[in-house]
């Protein structure tokens, strides 16, 4: 597991509590996942799966009474870091509640949210910053690959389903550059594939740059919203393969089932935490209707993220069902 | 020969004493030329922010470019430079890009504050937000730029035309 700019991300934050977090074991920073930082609340790290809190000593803690307290000057300063000073030049990327940074690291921001005829324009008085660190796993997807194939060898749309830190963008940026390489031991040539990275998560494109490995033959439309996005790169684009992550709005299936009846490819991640819980979704009723993805891979953390818990294929003769065709 | 030597002398003083006439006038007349370079600066630093959407860094150092007063160039490049090193608050930042560049200068208390006053907010909001903030602070910068504009009429000739006349006096005294 590589972990590019995590110096990056750690500089991002105010100089004191990056000195409590450079106080850690060496083995807790290179496993960092999230730092928390709240205002006037205690000093938050998640690491290996678990949550701790970190004393004003620099040490990993259990009990929120004796761990740092985050000043607002603190919290201030952070954001003010991240933004280079130039809040407003991440005015749409705040609109959806992060910033992006160098490496594909992401930066949540909480805070009051200002809504003008039901959207969000802005977030004020920012309470708290939870800085994602981005990890890419080159090779997690390569056993995944041969199972997303049909019987004459061709990749079929598949659907990566995961709860939250399941590990489904991480599998997705692996599996959007594997396609975009090819793989010669499978026979597959490398595919024109667009991914539309609503998030910035799957790229982590900065100042137009992938951060993150996507594959050479891959474009970015970043910070694009899904629905749009979609139809840009079926219009304009002409990939043979669509990649976009979290699907879940009845516009984001319009704009899939537009793309699939135009003959592109779809690799698309959603959130439920089992089979059960992805069939209960009113919203994507449509897709398993139109049988518009092949197989589905179910993700969990049973032993950490991106636990392939199954790959399964949609029931061709029964619509809106789903069943198990082979294990991973 | 000793005739010629007096008026030469003479012309020396007049001179000299018009040159410091001249300098006590640029004493009023250099607010006026910094007051309407910092308005259109931050214009330009709107445009920057609005349409160009630059972060504040290269905002700031392409402000400084377009500058025509050296006080003006100096306190955007030095709020500049302090940006890059990236460990300090845009408001303490631009608090000491006035305090040591725009001090050096005839600049009244007021119009320093005014100027100081676009530190606060600068780059923490939304575009909009940093729009009514900038558009603020020139308004007001404007406001000074009348009255300062009204000092440096009212005593610019006034100081050319004592150095003149301290220069002939000075001149008919030690004939």
């Amino acid at each position: 597991m590589t972990t590019p700019g995590l110096e990056t991300i750690l500089s991002n934050l105010a100089p004191s509590l990056r000195g409590l977090i450079f106080s850690l074991p060496e083995s807790v920073i290179q496993s960092l996942e999230e730092i928390r930082v709240r205002k006037l609340r205690p000093l938050a790290i998640c690491f290996k799966g678990t949550s701790s809190f970190i004393t004003p000593r620099g040490e990993l803690c259990q009990n929120p009474a004796g761990a740092y307290l985050v000043s607002p000057e603190e919290i201030l300063l952070t954001l003010q870091i991240v933004s280079r000073s130039s809040v407003y030049v991440f005015e749409e990327q705040l609109k959806q509640g992060f910033i992006t940074l160098p490496g594909g690291h992401r930066v949540g921001v909480c805070g009051h949210f200002l809504i003008e005829n039901g959207r969000i324009i802005g977030i004020k008085e920012v309470s708290g910053l939870n800085l994602r660190i981005a990890r890419e796993v080159i090779g997690c997807a390569v056993p995944l690959l041969p199972k997303l194939l049909d019987e004459s060898g061709q990749l079929v749309s598949t659907l990566i389903v995961s709860p939250p830190q399941g590990g489904k963008t991480t599998l997705l940026r692996d599996l959007t550059r594997l396609i975009s390489t090819g793989s010669p031991s499978l026979n597959l040539p490398g595919c024109k594939v667009v991914v539309v990275d609503e998030r910035s998560e799957i790229a982590g494109v900065y100042d137009g740059i992938p951060q993150l490995d996507v594959g050479p033959s891959t474009d970015v439309l970043d910070a694009c919203p899904k629905p749009e996005g979609i139809r840009v790169a079926v219009r304009s684009l002409s990939p043979d393969v669509v990649v976009t992550d979290e699907i879940g709005t009845a516009e984001d299936v319009d704009a899939l089932l537009e793309a699939v009846n135009s003959g592109v490819r779809i690799i698309a991640s959603v959130h439920a935490g089992s089979w059960r819980e992805l069939e209960a979704r009113p919203s994507l009723q449509p897709l398993f209707q139109e049988k518009t993805f092949v197989n589905a891979v179910l993700l969990s953390r049973r032993h950490g993220p991106g636990t392939i818990e199954g790959v399964m294929r949609f029931n061709r003769q029964l619509p809106g069902r789903i069943e198990v065709a082979n294990g991973a | 020969m000793v005739l010629s030597f007096k008026v030469l002398g003479a012309l020396i003083i007049v001179m000299a004493t018009s040159e410091i006439g001249r300098r006590w006038a640029k004493t009023v007349e250099l607010p006026v030329q910094i007051l309407t370079d910092m308005i259109f600066a931050l214009q330009r630093l709107e445009t920057e922010i609005v349409y160009a959407i630059n972060p504040l860094q290269l905002a700031a150092r392409r402000v400084a470019e377009d500058a025509k007063t050296a006080a003006v160039t100096g306190c955007f490049n030095h709020f500049a430079d302090g940006l890059s090193q990236k460990y300090e608050s845009s408001s303490k930042l631009w608090l000491a890009a006035v305090s040591t560049v725009l001090k050096n200068y005839p600049l009244s208390e007021k119009d320093l504050q005014l100027i100081s006053r676009l530190g606060n907010q600068l780059g923490l909001t939304s575009r909009e937000d940093q729009v009514k903030h900038i558009r603020q602070v020139r308004v007001a910068l404007e406001g000074s730029l009348v009255q300062a504009k009204e000092q440096c009429q009212r005593y610019q000739g006034l100081y050319r035309k004592i150095g003149v006349t301290i220069g002939l006096a000075l001149v008919l005294l030690t004939w």
